[in-house]
């Protein structure tokens, strides 16, 4: 199967990340930036490096831009820019364009003017911390729309020694138990202790809950947040 | 070495063994107590600041877990395996 190909153009922290984390996945990646020291930093992973200016559609096209299924444009503090290039890329033919926004109105733009996704990773990301501190057993919480998230936090004590279903969670407070997380110790070659982390997607219900498990819970936030207050 | 340090030194390891029988057999609570007696025997001793981490961890308290890890990482700067979990907890 032909891997599918992508481009990151601007390498800031976002950008730099995106690029890594699609080289992991086993993408090609096409990064670009017009800084050279920039470049230079994700030459050594990503499968082309190229130093451009990315409002230039020549300087695109030269890159081999043509051939990428999908463009993350990771520019969001020159909004000129950023637009100038989503815009480039449409008229270019790129399948999807997936945008970097800073702010609401920056955001609407780029979806007015065709980005296929545009993403807010500050504030999504503001939003994700500050949902951890207020409610800090709470490890991490996925929103699926304004009524619907999936939340992970660790199984209440009440439930160590029961199985998922004596836990009764899915009769009792209508959500469901989607993954579980088990910590599984181990010797490691040194002879010191150590765990991995073994997951069940999804749990068989004949399984112990055991201290330490995460459970990963899905559902109407407001039978997860009922549920919540009273394990 | 004094009789009554040698004999210290043997309870600690022991403890610590111990410790880590009841961490490898999902014993977490009783891994707990007796890590903490061999840490009060011997506050600097890194195997027992080590396994204390990674019950912590295995329980959930990332806030005592990093405390352990930071403390084994003073002691010995190059302890791999305390480095990986913390900068996993810290998110770094």
């Amino acid at each position: 199967m032909k891997k599918r190909q992508f481009a990151v153009i601007g390498l800031g922290r976002f950008g730099y990340h995106v690029a890594k984390t699609l080289v992991e996945k086993g993408m090609e990646v096409l990064a670009i930036d017009n800084s050279q020291e920039t470049v230079q930093s994700v030459a050594d992973f990503v499968t082309i490096a190229i130093e451009c200016d990315a409002t230039d559609e020549k300087a695109l096209r030269a890159a081999g831009i043509k051939n990428v299924d999908t463009a993350v444009v990771s520019i969001g503090e020159n909004i000129e820019s950023s637009i100038l290039i989503v815009m480039t890329l449409i008229d270019i033919g790129i399948p999807e364009v997936v945008a970097k926004a800073v702010s609401p109105v920056h955001g609407k733009v780029l979806r007015n003017i065709g980005a296929s996704r545009v993403v807010f990773p500050e504030r999504d990301m503001a939003i994700r911390v500050a949902s951890s501190l207020v409610m800090p057993s709470t490890m991490e919480e996925l929103e699926l729309s304004p009524h619907y998230s999936i939340v992970e936090f660790p199984a209440p004590e009440e439930f160590v020694g029961r199985t998922l279903r004596e836990s009764r969670v899915r009769s009792v407070y209508q959500v469901n138990i989607v993954a579980m997380r088990k910590r599984v110790p181990f010797v490691r070659e040194d002879g010191e202790a150590d765990f991995t982390e073994e997951w069940s997607v999804p749990p068989s219900p004949d399984v112990m809950i055991e201290e330490g498990d995460v459970l990963v819970v899905a559902g109407e936030k407001s039978r997860i947040r009922a549920m919540r207050k009273e394990i | 070495m004094r009789k009554q340090e040698q004999q210290e030194k043997r309870t600690v390891e022991d403890l610590i063994e111990l410790g880590e029988f009841y961490f490898l057999n999902g014993k977490l609570k009783n891994a707990l107590d007796v890590l903490e007696k061999a840490r009060e025997l011997d506050p600097q001793n890194i195997e027992a600041l080590y396994t204390l981490g990674l019950v912590h961890e295995a329980k959930n308290s990332f806030s005592d877990a990093r405390q352990m890890y930071e403390r084994v990482l003073k002691l010995a700067p190059g302890h791999k395996a305390a480095k990986n979990h913390l900068e996993k907890l810290v998110g770094t």
